[in-house]
């Protein structure tokens, strides 16, 4: 048995910089390591183990706007780094068939109308709809009418109303992975190549020490960092992080992933989700092609159908076989356990119906650089509150996530009517509740989603508030009729001013990824 | 669509119960909110501990609330004696000799969140010899320089965040005139009794002296401590902070001499806490303590500072559990009563008073809506709590009588984590609802004495990179000084001119 350091971590003077292991390549693996690597400089020695024979996840192609942040404090150039992962501007995304077949809406990053006397908009829009004095929410929103006119131009920095939306990235995952390997390289990451064939642990402390791989190397850390996707070597079979299972508040457990080349010359600013029978369906468009994929139940349809189904729903030809994928719902318990720091697919699971998955990541590396051990030591308050954070961001995201679901009038499958009729979780209850009475979110700072979004599924899904804010029947109707016309006006006219998708896309780099 | 969204019926009546300065600011806001409503405010008997009616000060957020309420600045600085205060000075919070200076806001954002942390990595890398702040704010107290800004994004002030204080009596009866103006009702009659509906709610208050009764949809307790509408309501119920905070007495002085600064001063003594606040019409002086060390030290401290006869008042630490029961809502002392720290009373009120206008209820009360109300007062009350406790976080002056009981207070798991990772990572967790911004907070514990260490991030930054940031810190404080006009002048310009 080769010698093994012990408790190397335990026994860093704080001098030498921490060495952090960073287990696999995906998406996660390569943010992580960047971020860490980027971020910590010289505190820091890191260094991916990745295997050649093991595949990547890779379907994450849509993005929330907060991938723009970390991109950019990575000192990446947004341009460069759009042109080599074949990326697109996303504004939101269509959400179609979920309230009820034939629905459509648009969930934007951004928010609807604007605030008057302290009361949000909606409250005033519903009691002018009520009146038949205004048009459908999606009108006051930036957002939506860009997407919707498939236009695009990055948001003013200031407070007109060019400033009122957001925007996220679509891209081509398996192009992401690679162009932050590179990135990180660059920065002084040390790759390995190799497959874990044995995590040893201190017998003491329990941490882990060293991987052992397949062509007889010892990789030794201080601290590990699990990117291993769903099977959690580190933080679920080495160190035993227990998992909490919510399949049965999301019980879509496999996707049916098929890239197919564009049907259509126009690029669409935002993601489509369609509810299907048994699930539902992605449409990513990104430079070159378009990203489909069924999510869907397997106790509802089996893989089969699903494949057919996706095959059948997507326009453009395919350009790969239909590849299953498999996951559950849920999170460890804790992400930071001993000395493994569990992040992405190893740390937890919630479908990418909001294109949450690469924030979760992202979530987790910032608090990682933001509690990251001194001294060479881990003390139990860093983890606690790492695990913490964490906690609270998957709970708030799996809360709204189930809402898609839950509000809903569908009943002409029996995942619908499972999805329709299951009990939800107490918060969640509470939360639509308080709507239901009064028109109001529930208030939370922390947390991915606020009260715009709330309101845009609410609305979106046909869930209509009994009562509102009582002073919204305080002002003359005919004048907010002309203010929601005026709102409206002034959005188109915004809108109008802004370049089509392709043609900004077009003049932010010098080429396009050719259309497959 | 297949529900009605209907307006909920608005609210006929609202009695607002003390007719103090946070009464009479309640009235104000829910008439403008509601000016189709009557809004009655009748007094209540008085009480000492109501510090939020007797204190003239708050923090910045009642700035932004007076422009939303249409009290403008300008007219308390000519009508109501109103000052500026850009900093705190902590003296003695850590040794006999301790000083320490905090302000308030998130700082220069060009210099990001995590410049404590990039500041402190500077100093102990030996690079800044003394323990300078570097922030406009002190910069500005420390040369009596101010004038507030003028709303120019680019203007070296702009950042620049402040509290005011004023003449109690004065901004009371500015804030009466403007009542007046907006029809607002005043009965000057005691509360006698109430009259409950069969589900318990409160339907009117009968007055004493035989004056009838004032019927209402909706009641709002600003009576101070004494909570004389919640202490009526059944399902009120008091969670005690006694363990969390040292003080349960105060002395607060008569008004002194005019004191022109910018700053004000928190000075620990060996029997207790001493708070001046500066003013135009008179410094206030106010001095914490336990009741168990008796206030003859207190009053010996008082005198020593300058000050003459004082009123003492007695608090039970502690907030409601819920400060909205029924169709009752509690602001201010009255939902949370505690050691009058700097404007935190006054502050935290006003902060309740946005949570109502944001969730106002209509005629009927919805539970739903009344429990969104009480969790968020709740974590506001919960966090100025911890923002006290902090203060008896920091190590203190060893060996004195007020040291050995304020070492033994318990601190909340949030203080606890809070302390925990601003001394190990410079880093401050965010708490929903926390009145003060983690910048504000992590200022504060610098200035007590509670010393930080760099996180990892600031300490993989380059030398180069933090002497640019120290740069641009001085070069931001240099600007604002070089901007500003002796803060005198510049009131001596805004004030009418004697005799005209």
């Amino acid at each position: 048995m080769p010698p093994v350091e012990m408790d190397s971590f335990m026994s860093n003077s704080g001098q030498k910089p921490i060495h952090v292991i960073v287990l696999g390549g995906g998406t996660a693996g390569w943010m992580a390591a960047t971020g860490v690597a980027v971020m910590l400089g010289d505190q820091v020695r890191v260094t991916l183990v990745e295997s050649e024979d093991i595949g990547i996840v890779g379907v994450g192609e849509a993005t929330l706007p907060h991938l723009r942040s970390f991109v950019e404090s990575l000192g990446i150039n947004e341009s460069d780094f759009m042109r080599e992962t074949h990326a697109t501007y996303k504004l939101g995304i269509d959400f179609r068939d979920f309230g009820k077949i034939g629905d459509s809406y648009i969930h934007p990053f951004g928010s609807f109308g604007e605030e008057l006397a302290g009361i949000s908009f909606h409250h005033y829009w519903l009691a002018a709809q009520q009146r038949g004095d205004a048009g459908p929410i999606s009108d006051y929103s930036m957002g939506v009418a860009a997407a919707l006119a498939n236009r695009f131009r990055p948001p003013a920095n200031d407070h007109t109303l060019g400033s009122t939306y957001g925007y996220a990235y679509q891209f081509d995952a398996t192009l992401f992975g690679p162009y932050m390997r590179t990135f990180a390289l660059s920065k002084g990451v040390e790759r390995i190549e190799g497959k874990v064939i044995e995590v040893r642990k201190d017998s003491e402390t329990g941490n882990v020490t060293t991987l052992l791989l397949d062509n007889g190397q010892c990789v030794n850390g201080d601290l590990f960092v699990d990117c291993s996707g769903f099977r959690s070597m580190l933080l679920g079979e080495a160190v035993g992080a227990e998992w909490e299972d919510w399949s049965h508040w999301l019980p879509c457990d496999r996707a049916v992933a098929m890239p197919c080349a564009a049907a259509s010359e126009i690029i669409e600013p935002y993601t489509r989700a369609i509810a299907m029978p048994a699930g539902w369906r992605w449409r990513i468009p990104l430079q070159h092609r378009v990203g489909n994929g069924y999510v869907y139940a397997s106790s509802f349809i089996d893989d089969e159908k699903a494949a057919d189904a996706i095959v059948a729903a997507a326009e453009g030809t395919s350009l790969a076989d239909p590849r299953i994928l498999k996951f559950r719902a849920g999170r460890r318990k804790n992400s930071f356990v001993k000395n493994v720091i569990g992040v992405g697919l190893a740390s937890g699971f919630l479908e990418p119906l909001e294109s949450t998955s690469i924030y979760l990541a992202q979530m987790a590396i910032t608090y990682l650089i933001e509690l990251f051990p001194k001294d060479g030591k881990i003390e139990n308050a860093d983890r606690a509150e790492f695990n913490r954070l964490v906690d609270m961001e998957y709970d708030r995201i799996r809360d709204f996530l189930i809402l898609h679901y839950h509000a809903t009038t569908r009943d002409d499958s029996p995942f619908w009517d499972h999805v329709r009729t299951m009990q939800v979780p107490d918060s969640l209850a509470g939360k639509i509740e308080l709507w239901k009475r009064t028109g109001r979110v529930a208030k939370y700072s922390e947390g991915l989603f606020y009260d715009a979004s709330w309101i845009a599924v609410f609305l979106g899904q046909n869930i209509i508030p009994n009562g509102i804010d009582p002073r919204v029947s305080i002002p003359d109707p005919g004048g907010m009729a002309r203010a929601l016309s005026s709102l409206k006006h002034a959005i188109d006219m915004e809108v109008a001013t802004m370049p089509d998708h392709r043609a900004y896309l077009h003049s932010r780099s010098e080429r396009l990824a050719p259309q497959l | 669509m297949n529900h009605a969204a209907q307006p909920r019926e608005l609210p006929q009546a609202i009695l607002v119960v003390g007719d103090g300065q946070l009464g009479v600011l309640t009235a104000i806001a829910l008439r403008q909110a509601l000016p189709t409503t009557t809004v009655t405010v009748i007094p209540s008997p008085a009480d000492h501990a109501a510090f939020a009616d007797r204190i003239g000060t708050a923090m910045p957020f009642t700035n932004r609330l007076h422009d939303r309420l249409g009290i403008s600045e300008m007219d308390l600085v000519q009508r109501a004696g109103a000052s500026h205060r850009l900093v705190t000075r902590y003296r003695g919070w850590a040794s006999e000799t301790h000083e320490g200076i905090s302000g308030y806001g998130s700082g220069n954002p060009a210099l990001g969140n995590a410049f404590t942390g990039h500041f402190e990595a500077v100093r102990s890398a030996g690079q800044a010899t003394e323990a300078r702040v570097l922030t406009p704010a002190s910069a500005l107290a420390a040369t009596g320089r101010f004038c507030p800004p003028d709303g120019d994004p680019n203007s070296p002030l702009a950042t620049i965040d402040y509290a005011l204080r004023w003449n109690v009596a004065a901004y009371r009866d500015l804030l009466i005139a403007k009542a007046m103006q907006l029809g607002i009702q005043y009965a000057p009659k005691l509360p006698a009794d109430v009259q409950y509906s069969e589900q318990g709610d409160i339907v009117a208050v009968i007055l004493d002296d035989n004056a009838g009764a004032i019927t209402a949809d909706l009641f709002i307790d600003c009576s101070g401590p004494m909570r004389w509408l919640m202490s009526r309501m059944a399902g009120a119920t008091l969670d005690s902070w006694r363990e969390n905070l040292p003080c349960d007495r105060v002395l607060i002085a008569a008004p002194g001499e005019p004191v022109l600064a910018l700053e004000d001063r928190m000075t620990l003594t060996p029997h207790g806490w001493l708070n001046e606040i500066g003013g135009r019409d008179g410094v206030q002086r106010i001095f914490a303590f336990p009741a168990s060390l008796g206030s003859a030290d207190a009053e010996a401290h008082l005198i020593r500072a300058g000050a003459s006869a004082a009123i003492a008042a007695a608090i039970h630490p502690g907030a409601l559990a819920r400060p909205f029961v029924g169709n009752v809502v509690a602001l201010g002392d009255a939902a949370a009563s505690f050691e009058p720290i700097g404007g935190t009373n006054l502050d935290l009120a006003h902060r309740q008073l946005s949570l109502l206008l944001e969730l106002l209820p209509g005629r009927n009360v919805e539970p739903r809506e009344r429990e969104e109300f009480n969790r968020r007062a709740d974590l506001m009350a919960s966090s100025v709590r911890d923002w006290l406790a902090s203060h008896y976080v920091a190590p203190g002056i060893p060996g004195t009588p007020f040291t050995a009981i304020a070492s033994q207070i318990t601190c909340s798991s949030s203080l606890n984590l809070m302390i925990d990772l601003h001394r190990r990572h410079g880093r401050m967790p965010f708490f929903e609802e926390a009145p003060m911004l983690p910048s504000e907070w992590s200022a504060m514990l610098l200035a007590l004495g509670i010393s930080s260490a760099p996180s990892a991030h600031a300490l993989a930054q380059s030398a180069e990179r933090n002497r640019s940031l120290t740069q641009q810190a001085e070069n931001a404080a240099r600007a604002a000084v070089d901007a500003a006009p002796p803060y005198g002048e510049w009131l001596e310009s805004v004030l009418p001119q004697p005799g005209v």
